[in-house]
């Protein structure tokens, strides 16, 4: 798929459409273009391939920006209160959650289920996207990747420390023991221990093999500068502590100990042929074994409550409707975290185009649909079944107790993407950011709809209603902490956008195909 | 193949994309078809309960039809699909896609067909395809369950959704080839952006009426049985079969000589590679569906594999062709990229797909026939009726038109196309 504008010589140039004057002045780069005899630029700005590497190598080698420590400290903060959550909860014990019969299983799979799910973008964009060669993904694949291992690592705590007893999480592994005790292989929590194994390991070795050409960018740089010296400070000290160490000033070889480090996890990259042939071979193989991973994962997960013969539970399209909506979650968030990073990054908005934006809030659309397709063969074949638990357990999530997160969770999944359809609401940017917001609240309430079904079992005498406590309420929180604080490290020390691969879907990669005289901007 | 270099105008010359007398044997295959679907109907009615031909005729018959219907509406699916993406590569295959999903009619004329043949075996030996049928006709027949489901299953509401669904269908596939058409005649290109503008809304019906067609024509078949699965499992063997159809459809025009630099080995490869993720997602439906099922172990759900594992009949040694030859063989195989960028072992690969999906919906509908004896030269002639005549009809068309869209504008982006970056 050529990113250029027409090999036709004789065809016009792309035109905007006649009603462009109703979009936000911000988002019209000239990238939405409808013209079916054109392709929209994906790199803009008129840069070369020198620019491209001093913008984004600039976001981790220059200055912090002002705003950075603020957010990491306030991030870094609730990740705290979430680790002191979790050590209260370590110490006291699961009682301290909103935990009780009937509903056995609360928030902590809630989360679970959430977190897995964000997580599928990351995946989704840089394996099967790869394999469709989708190039408007090379902007925000570094991105979404990133996102995906922090997700999945609030989403592994979770399990962790509902068990209880967390020294013995280790028994979740089949490791031979003097006690011969196995974990149930029959169970779907155990797979679920083996697919989200693999699937963080696959994550993370995708995601580092594809930063290491530009990691080693970043260390030649630094290399380059390593004899400069910078000054940090003065440094902020709270107020008890005397003026001396507030208005201290420290002066580190910073660029010496950034080649050092970025040296080290350059693994001795040196952008030989040899180094690239390698690299293209592996990238696509991990692509490819990353690709069913998007399908398992979330399918395993959804095993979790479709093999057990509970009414609302048990339906057989919850494997491909857990996946849509582990999409539909994941580039939601990708959404949340990267419209704030584009307005805040100067010079991201050249690579992460109206274009790309319009085209993930397509995508959140498919994939809400889907869900929403899937909601409404549930709520068919519920009737259709003739089953009168099963309906009265999909009555009951309508209109039953529970009714607000069922309805909550209809209009943030189902209604909200529908939006979509109508251009503006696909070109500007601060509704988008809220609808990112409103689905990510929708797609926890969807798994807290399921979760709930648990209060209604076979024995009315025994039906409750679950809430949350207040240490509930604030693990969950905490996670979000952490995912945010992992994030926030990663935008300051790491290169946000896949430098090498953005270069290759510049019209300068393939001059030798069109001519030179291409290279203008439209 | 360095299409690249090769003039335009050289690719798209008459001789190259343009497919002469196939009229006749279009005609041929067609008339052969009708012989067939003649047989048929006629064993339909000289069935009786001692050789329950007329049970065997119906069956069969209904499994041709559903795989004819598979190929026009998989190839609509495909299509819009393809404007939604704005498929760079599909800009010379896209006229073939194209071509199939113009031929719902005959998906349609067997629909009548096969409701015809329903009819006449009521009347002379009240024969039903449908068990629900029986029920909605007569009153005393009816179960408590029928009696739940008797507001979706009857008889004037089942013929009111199989008309929507043919409408909705020939409707988007008329709309869609007169864009098409017409951008060949006068050459905007603004047409694939209507085409585009059509798709979105067009995808949403296509997957609701796919859906509930597959839990119609499919699940009611046995009124007891539900699985949500249902739609996405139709679309899913139906979207393979298409596209195992359409390499066929371009191996035999490279074969004799067309569309040389237009479908190249680059576009055999995606092709091939598409076929294999059909595959695989064909896979991963099926055996969702089966392993939520068997791991639940609710008799509800459980009737439908029963019936398919019994011991020694026929049934259960397809449900174990099926797993092997529908999936872990064609995965295997496809899986190589020489497999992939071969013309001769993509078709063979193409035409074994498709003989499997015909064995895959022939599980799925043939034991309902629960007293008629499995697989007798009916099922073959039941079976290859519809089958023909959709091949034939489908001959005729590619041979009516040039073989690409001349005019498309992504068209030279389709010629470019290459696998590597």
């Amino acid at each position: 798929m050529s990113i250029l504008e027409p090999d036709h010589p004789d065809q016009p140039a792309p035109m905007m459409r006649s009603d462009e004057r109703y979009y936000d002045a911000d988002t019209i780069d000239g990238t939405l273009v409808d013209d079916p005899g054109a392709r929209a630029p994906l790199v803009l700005g008129g840069r070369d391939f020198h620019s491209v590497t001093d913008t984004i190598c600039g976001w981790a080698e220059n200055k912090t920006p002002k705003w950075w420590p603020l957010a990491f400290g306030t991030s870094a903060g609730v990740a705290g209160l979430g680790t002191l959550m979790i050590l209260y909860l370590i110490i006291t014990g699961v009682g301290v959650w909103g935990l009780q019969n009937p509903v056995s299983w609360g928030w902590a799979i809630v989360n679970f289920v959430w977190w897995v799910g964000i997580g599928h973008a990351g995946t989704l964009i840089s394996a099967i996207l790869c394999l469709f060669k989708q190039k408007w993904r090379t902007s925000i694949n570094r991105f979404a990747e990133a996102m995906t291992i922090f997700a999945v690592i609030c989403a592994g705590t979770f399990p962790g420390i509902h068990v209880g007893r967390v020294w013995m999480a280790w028994m979740l592994f089949p490791i031979p023991n003097s006690n011969a005790i196995w974990p149930n292989f029959r169970s779907p929590l155990l797979w679920d221990v083996f697919a989200v194994g693999t699937y963080f390991t696959v994550s993370l070795l995708f995601w580092y093999m594809g930063m290491i050409p530009d990691i080693a960018t970043l260390r030649d740089r630094a290399t380059l500068r390593r004899g400069e010296k910078t000054t940090f400070g003065p440094l902020w000290a709270p107020h008890p502590l005397p003026k001396v160490i507030a208005n201290l000033r420290v002066t580190l070889p910073y660029f010496q100990i950034m080649s050092v480090v970025y040296g080290f996890l350059a693994l001795g990259w040196r952008f030989s042929c040899r180094h690239w042939h390698n690299y293209e071979k592996a990238y696509l193989i991990l692509a490819g074994l990353a690709t069913p991973l998007v399908l398992s994962v979330h399918s395993i997960v959804s095993f979790d409550f479709a093999v057990s013969i509970l009414p609302g539970w048990h339906t057989t399209i919850f494997p491909p409707y857990f996946v849509a909506g582990a999409i539909f979650s994941g580039f939601a968030m990708v959404l949340t975290l990267l419209i704030p990073a584009r307005a805040l990054y100067p010079g991201m908005k050249d690579f992460v185009t109206a274009r790309t934006i319009e085209n993930m809030c397509k995508i959140i659309t498919v994939t809400g649909s889907m869900v929403g397709f899937a909601y409404a063969m549930e709520f068919f074949i519920a009737w259709y079944g003739g089953n009168p638990y099963e309906m009265d357990a999909f009555i009951r999530r309508a209109f039953g107790p529970y009714w607000w997160a069922y309805w909550t969770m209809i209009t943030c999944n189902v209604i909200s993407p529908q939006l979509f359809w109508f251009k503006w609401c696909r070109t500007c940017i601060p509704f988008i950011f809220c609808i990112s917001i409103v689905v990510n609240i929708g797609m926890w309430f969807e798994r807290f709809v399921i979760v709930s079904t648990l209060s209604a079992d076979f024995l009315p005498s025994s039906w409750g209603y679950y809430s949350p406590t207040l240490v509930d309420i604030l693990t969950f929180v905490g996670s979000l902490g952490i995912f945010m604080t992992l994030f926030l490290l990663f935008c300051r020390f790491l290169p946000m956008l896949a430098i090498s691969e953005v270069k290759n879907v510049m019209p300068q990669a393939h001059a030798h195909l069109h001519g030179d005289d291409h290279e203008g901007e439209h | 193949m360095t299409s690249m270099h090769a003039s335009r105008q050289m690719l798209l010359s008459p001789e190259n994309i343009t497919l002469r007398a196939s009229s006749s044997r279009g005609m041929g295959l067609m008339l052969f078809g009708a012989i067939c679907i003649a047989i048929t109907f006629v064993m339909a009615l000289m069935g009786n309960e001692d050789n329950h031909m007329n049970t065997v005729a119906l069956h069969a018959f209904h499994v041709g039809m559903l795989v004819t219907i598979g190929f026009p509406l998989a190839a609509l699916g495909a299509n819009m699909i393809f404007h939604q993406f704005n498929a760079g590569w599909m800009g010379a295959m896209r006229r073939q896609f194209e071509n199939m999903m113009c031929l719902i009619w005959v998906g349609a004329l067997m629909f009548i067909i096969s409701l015809a043949m329903q009819l006449a075996t009521v009347m002379s030996d009240s024969v039903y395809l449908f068990h629900w049928m029986e029920m909605w006709a007569d009153p005393s027949h009816r179960t408590e369950l029928y009696e739940h489901k008797a507001a979706f299953l009857n008889l004037p509401f089942f013929l009111i959704r199989a008309v929507l669904y043919f409408i909705v269908w020939m409707g988007l596939a008329r709309l869609l080839w007169s864009y098409s058409v017409k951008q060949d005649q006068d050459g905007d290109r603004w047409h694939t952006a209507h085409a585009r503008k059509l798709s979105a809304p067009g995808i949403v019906l296509w997957g609701f009426t796919v859906a509930f067609a597959g839990f119609d024509w499919l699940m009611s078949l046995d009124y007891h049985w539900f699985s949500t699965m249902l739609g996405v499992y139709f679309f899913a063997g139906s979207m393979l079969s298409m596209w195992a159809l359409t390499a066929i459809i371009f191996v035999s025009l490279r074969g004799i000589g067309r569309m040389s630099g237009v479908y190249t080995d680059e576009h055999l490869h995606d092709h091939g590679k598409l076929l294999f993720a059909f595959v695989v997602f064909w896979a991963y439906i099926t055996f969702s569906q089966y392993f939520l099922i068997w791991y639940a172990n609710i008799p509800e759900e459980t009737t439908f594999f029963i019936l398919r594992k019994e011991e020694g009949t026929l049934w259960q040694t397809l449900s174990w062709i099926i797993p092997v030859g529908h999936f872990i063989a064609p995965f295997v195989i496809l899986m190589a990229r020489p497999a992939k960028r071969s013309f001769k072992l993509i078709a063979v690969m193409a035409g074994f797909l498709i003989l499997m999906h015909i064995i895959d919906i022939y599980w799925m509908v043939r034991p309902q026939a629960h007293d008629a004896p499995a697989f007798t030269w009916l099922d073959v002639v039941g079976i290859a009726g519809p089958l023909l005549f959709f091949f034939g009809a489908l001959l005729r068309r590619i041979g009516s038109g040039p073989l690409v869209g001349v005019n498309d504008p992504r068209l030279d982006e389709a010629l470019h196309h290459k696998n590597y970056v």
